[in-house]
């Protein structure tokens, strides 16, 4: 068994708030990409996780203090910061931003956009770099040329795979996807499902979807984890979390997903997640859960095995089956 | 008795003005057609949902209703009168009777105004609601309708203030301070986060249920809506391809489109994968409207007659009354399983491939089709 690409362990996010009152976005997350993984990190908007992968690309810039261990092939790059991940992004971490619509220069021909994040070493003359960007077009699954044409001459969907052309101009081998089918037709989505499923078999890529869609998750994705208030509040295979959810949120998340010609309704999660930026006492999801006791006021559940391969952070989880 | 909203042979159709080359070359002036020739109504008390793709004519259709664009031609009828000369003076007497939500509850609300003046200002542009005290009182009224109590903790707060859902929320409120008989919503739910969109769908849903407004809800999404509506429209590059109760749409599509966009939903279980019929292609452009079936070319089992001739919304064999497609190769009933709460209904699929590490399916869900 190869080892891990990247191994991220108790990453911790503080980012500056106003007064002092620093917002602790994300609290201890760990997590492994092997190569051809198929990992998910779900949960709802400002759960962290977008925080999460753009803290382990180097993406989050001054305002953000980072802690913990980030290792690629087994090297520490947390430490060094923006500079020591540098030579891993773009080339063995890449990733498709939220936001195909607008991720774009309107200005600039798609071609030129994608030619200018080939790797230098491969970068020759204009030509041969467009000719590149073509075949980067072709792989998925549009016309090379394409490479002529500016964002607004492309439908969303157009958009969406030329920022995935671009993301796999460093040949990576792990792609980060983040929300890539928001904003998206369900037929544009179902498309960038298939392209996404096709790409990581064909190249063997390892891909950490970014998404609140369980839909998306449990087609493309083989394990997933369930973020909460800045942590993993679940984790596993995608059909156990499905078929037997252990944390209460991962199962209402899965009763708020619609089921086409299900017979149960959906079901919202009341209230809201936690303010971040005082110190939390006990569970985060206590005020939305539907069982509680008075345990989850006084500590906050640590993530523990609960079956083969699955870890949950509940602590009633051996009660509720 | 009348519909509350009868629209009746809708058309809206752009012209493309001429470049300097299209003259030269003698071309003739292209038409969109956005919108081409749809019929639909609302009662009281009902949820009817408006579906399709980017492109397919169904927020063209709802600015035409409420006369935020000049429609080329049709009728749009209000509990029987029709709405004359169609178009954004006309409308102003009627507007008070429809009111729309719109999509982005992140940009459609005024960062600086506060709730309170949100709501309330329906009333001052409409000259209704008498003093302040009794616009307050209005306002407060639609926020507690909407969903946000105590409403008056709300009113001095700014949209920045809330969460997605309540901004909705807000919006919602602000289209029912007027009382009105029909609200369009257009992609109520798109831009909120799923553990929040059931519950401003269940609101709606409760808003008909009360049995004085109607609600045309416009959506790209089926699988989210179809729990909540008591009618689905099916909208294809300006028509309405298929149209009837979510039941029997869902368990017996009968136009392939619908069934396509059934299997573009995706399932939250990992088991029930490789069932998908994904669509190539996008819509296409509604300014070169393919002859015949508009859907051919995207469409499996076109043959040469879907190339010929453009099929009419009718009846279908053995689908209910009310159940109609515009469709000459209508899908069949009985190799549709509908199966319940494990598998989605649309798992009708070309073939049971194999998707990439998929488990063995145990359930009964994937019945092929021809």
């Amino acid at each position: 068994m190869k080892g891990p690409v990247l191994e991220v362990r108790d990453l911790h996010v503080w980012f500056d708030g106003p007064g002092g009152r620093d917002v602790h976005a994300v609290r201890g997350v760990s997590f492994d990409v092997r190569p051809g993984d198929r990992l998910a990190l779900v949960g709802e908007s400002g759960c962290g996780k977008t925080t999460t992968v753009l803290a382990v690309l180097g993406l989050l810039g001054a305002a953000a203090s980072v802690s913990g261990s980030v290792r690629v092939d087994g090297q520490e790059v947390l430490p060094g910061g923006d500079a020591a991940m540098a030579p891993y992004r773009w080339g063995d971490l890449s990733i498709v931003f939220q936001g195909a619509l607008n991720a774009l220069n309107p200005v600039r021909t798609v071609g030129s956009q994608i030619a200018e994040v080939l790797p230098r070493d491969r970068r020759v003359s204009r030509r041969a770099a467009l000719r590149q960007a073509g075949e980067l077009l072709e792989r998925v699954g549009m016309a090379a040329r394409n490479v002529a044409r500016y964002p607004h001459e492309l439908s969303g969907g157009m958009r969406q795979r030329a920022c995935i052309a671009m993301a796999l101009a460093g040949e990576p081998r792990v792609l980060f996807a983040d929300e890539p089918t928001t904003a998206l037709d369900v037929v544009v989505q179902a498309q960038i499902l298939e392209l996404l499923d096709r790409l990581a078999d064909e190249l063997g890529l390892a891909v950490v979807l970014i998404s609140h869609d369980l839909g998306l998750v449990g087609q493309l994705c083989d394990r997933a984890m369930v973020m909460y208030a800045g942590r993993a509040v679940e984790e596993g295979p995608t059909v156990g979390l499905y078929t037997a959810p252990r944390h209460p949120y991962t199962r209402l998340l899965y009763e708020a997903t619609p089921v086409l010609g299900a017979e149960r309704p959906l079901r919202s999660i009341g209230g809201g997640p936690p303010a971040l930026d005082v110190p939390l006492a006990g569970c985060a999801f206590r005020s939305r859960c539907p069982d509680t006791e008075d345990r989850c006021s006084l500590t906050e559940p640590a993530l523990t095995p609960v079956a083969p391969a699955r870890r949950a952070a509940c602590h009633l989880t051996g009660r509720t089956p | 008795m009348s519909h509350l909203l009868e629209v009746e042979d809708l058309v809206l159709h752009h012209r493309v003005p001429r470049t300097v080359a299209d003259r030269v070359a003698r071309r003739p002036a292209r038409v969109v057609r956005a919108v081409d020739g749809v019929s639909l109504h609302v009662d009281r008390g009902e949820l009817v949902a408006l579906v399709g793709e980017s492109g397919s004519g169904k927020t063209s259709t709802a600015q035409s209703i409420l006369g935020l664009v000049t429609p080329s031609r049709g009728t749009v009828r209000i509990d029987g009168s029709a709405i004359e000369g169609l178009g954004a003076r006309a409308m102003r007497p009627w507007r008070r009777r429809m009111q729309m939500v719109l999509q982005d509850p992140y940009g459609s609300l005024d960062p600086r105004c506060t709730v309170a003046s949100i709501v309330e200002e329906p009333l001052l542009i409409h000259r209704l609601g008498g003093s302040a005290e009794q616009r307050r009182a209005k306002a407060v009224d639609a926020l507690e309708r909407a969903g946000l109590r105590p409403a008056g903790t709300f009113l001095p707060r700014r949209p920045r203030e809330l969460s997605g859902g309540q901004r909705q929320r807000v919006a919602i409120a602000a289209g029912l301070v007027l009382d009105p008989s029909l609200l369009i919503a257009d992609e109520p739910v798109s831009m909120l986060d799923v553990s929040v969109r059931a519950g401003v769908l269940g609101l709606l849903r409760e808003l008909c249920d009360g049995g004085g407004t109607g609600i045309l809800l416009i959506t790209h999404d089926l699988a989210t809506v179809a729990h909540y509506a008591d009618r689905l429209a099916v909208m294809y590059l300006g028509r309405i391809v298929e149209e009837g109760p979510p039941r029997t749409v869902i368990e017996a599509p009968a136009h392939p489109y619908t069934r396509a966009l059934m299997s573009s939903v995706l399932h939250p279980d990992p088991r029930e994968r490789g069932s998908r019929v994904v669509l190539g292609g996008d819509v296409p452009d509604p300014g070169a409207r393919p002859d015949g079936c508009a859907f051919h070319p995207r469409c499996p089992l076109a043959d040469d007659g879907c190339r010929t001739t453009d099929p009419a919304l009718g009846p279908v064999d053995r689908r209910p009354a009310g159940h109609n497609a515009a469709c000459l190769r209508p899908l069949p009933v009985s190799r549709t399983t509908a199966a319940p709460d494990h598998a989605p209904g649309g798992t009708a699929g070309t073939s049971p491939a194999t998707g990439p590490g998929a488990v063995p399916d145990p359930s009964p869900g994937g019945t092929v089709m021809p």
